[in-house]
């Protein structure tokens, strides 16, 4: 169940149907369209990108009834609709692009910073790269061997390697970034154990 | 759409708030709609906190980073995982075997001008095995566990050797040698009627080749990866891009390495095949001993 204050069940329900008939296959989309909205108000330099998502989701589920009668054309376009005026009246509250670092304690590494990670924060690391599958393991310790401009090189022979596009090699190293780094925020979230 | 046609400068300029609305919005529904492209848009993404991370980004573009991807909370404990990520993969001084250019390095020893007769294509796999006789040389096994700079140089050489055995088999193929002395034997994974706990081998002294050819029992792969295991010294190595080939009226994976490659003792090889949709799958077991 989302965690928007003002969404209520029978509207979640409705929302859900509309997405998909199968409810699976509706929350699996549901959760896909949330995320994608998140990135998009992220983009666009919104602070409160989270808040914004739940307030689209809110402001469809106010209307789904109507939209599954009247409304032609893929969900998702619509979530992006409201979504643009969301942006569009955050604009005109001038609450966009609050500073970063006045925000609260996460401060974004500064390019090039030295080290400074906590012993936890190693820990969950080796601990979710033992992990992954030897052969991901691989190709992520060959795919991050270089930086800077080396790495552009680097990058281009091993997907000729691979007989693949070094756009097709970016989207299977980000797969397995995103399992990868979705267990250390998951190790990391875990309470220290006793 | 997908990688071959998606503009990667256009979203690069859409992650840092550069495109015009109507630009935008057309990305936007794109990335909303197809699963496909949105993938892609993640992985640039995920490839501009990178650049950003290693000082890439010119003093305009990461004041736009920061106002456009490191917006939330979130989204800044995301950069701080990635930083974690990149400084613990990546590594420390360069080792000469791994520079970069080891590719480039390695080119005096494919150099085929100085052959003045036969087609010199032919010479590469062989080429190929000299050189992994020298990385296997530099080779030092060590464990893998912390993840450091000793590490990280260990590691690149096993990669380079594993680069080395691919091209050496990628050629082998196209150009099979005709004069290389080659051993091979057939084997059957663990676990099919026939197969032996473990065949006992012994290659004559002068093998300058070994041939595994690795019968398969199922389905057909796309493509494959055998990962060659000998357990007494830990050291593990993966060699992609196998294909299969007819061998005495069974369909096998062949795998060629150099003889230099093997010691005396139990070696494990485990085939994996990659399914339709880019997954890997493990496909069998097969072990064989050698013996002096």
């Amino acid at each position: 169940m989302p965690k928007q204050r003002d969404l209520t069940k029978p509207n979640f329900d409705e929302l859900l149907l509309w997405l998909d008939p199968d409810r699976d296959q509706a929350a699996l989309k549901y959760a896909e369209l949330y995320r994608s909205l998140i990135k998009i108000f992220t983009w666009r330099g919104c602070s409160n990108a989270e808040d914004l998502a739940d307030e689209t989701v809110d402001r469809v589920a106010e209307k789904v009834k109507d939209l599954r009668i009247k409304y032609v054309g893929n969900p998702a376009i619509y979530f992006h609709s409201v979504a643009n005026r969301i942006v569009k009246e955050e604009q005109r509250r001038a609450k966009l692009h609050v500073a970063w670092e006045d925000e609260d304690e996460i401060a974004i590494p500064a390019p090039n910073a030295a080290p400074d990670y906590t012993a936890e924060e190693y820990n969950c690391f080796d601990r979710c790269l033992e992990q992954l599958d030897p052969e991901d393991r691989r190709k992520m310790c060959s795919y991050y061997l270089k930086q800077g401009q080396a790495k552009i090189d680097h990058h281009r022979a091993m997907a000729e390697s691979f007989g693949i596009s070094t756009g097709t090699l970016r989207v299977r190293m980000y797969r397995i970034r995103e399992k990868l780094m979705k267990c250390i925020e998951d190790c990391l979230a875990k309470p220290p154990q006793q | 759409m997908t990688a071959a046609n998606i503009d990667e400068h256009e979203i690069r300029r859409l992650l840092l708030g550069e495109l015009q609305p109507e630009e935008r919005v057309r990305i936007e529904q794109e990335f909303l709609l197809n699963p496909a492209y949105r993938e892609e848009i993640l992985a640039i993404e995920n490839d501009l906190i990178d650049d950003y991370l290693d000082g890439m980004l010119s003093p305009e573009q990461q004041e736009k980073f920061k106002r456009h991807l490191a917006s939330t909370p979130e989204q800044r404990t995301r950069i701080r995982i990635s930083r974690l990520v990149k400084d613990n993969l990546t590594s420390g001084p360069p080792s000469p075997l791994f520079d970069s250019d080891s590719a480039n390095d390695a080119a005096p020893v494919f150099d085929t001008k100085f052959l003045r007769f036969g087609n010199p294509l032919i010479y590469l796999p062989i080429a190929a095995i000299v050189l992994i006789a020298v990385l296997l040389g530099a080779f030092e096994v060590v464990n893998v566990r912390r993840i450091n700079n000793e590490r990280s140089a260990a590691e690149s050489r096993r990669l380079e050797i594993e680069r080395e055995l691919a091209r050496l088999n990628r050629e082998w193929r196209a150009h099979p040698p005709s004069n290389s002395r080659v051993f091979f034997t057939t084997l059957l994974p663990i676990g099919t009627r026939g197969a032996s706990a473990s065949e006992q081998l012994s290659p004559p002294p002068n093998t300058e080749v070994f041939e595994l050819r690795l019968v398969l029992t199922g389905e057909v792969h796309r493509t494959y990866s055998a990962e060659i295991q000998e357990p007494a010294l830990a050291a593990r190595f993966t060699i992609t891009d196998l294909m299969i080939e007819t061998v005495e009226g069974h369909k096998a994976v062949v795998l060629r390495l150099p003889y230099t490659f093997f010691k005396e003792g139990e070696f494990r090889v485990l085939l994996r095949g990659m399914t339709n949709d880019d997954k890997m799958e493990d496909i069998g077991e097969y072990v064989f001993h050698i013996k002096s």
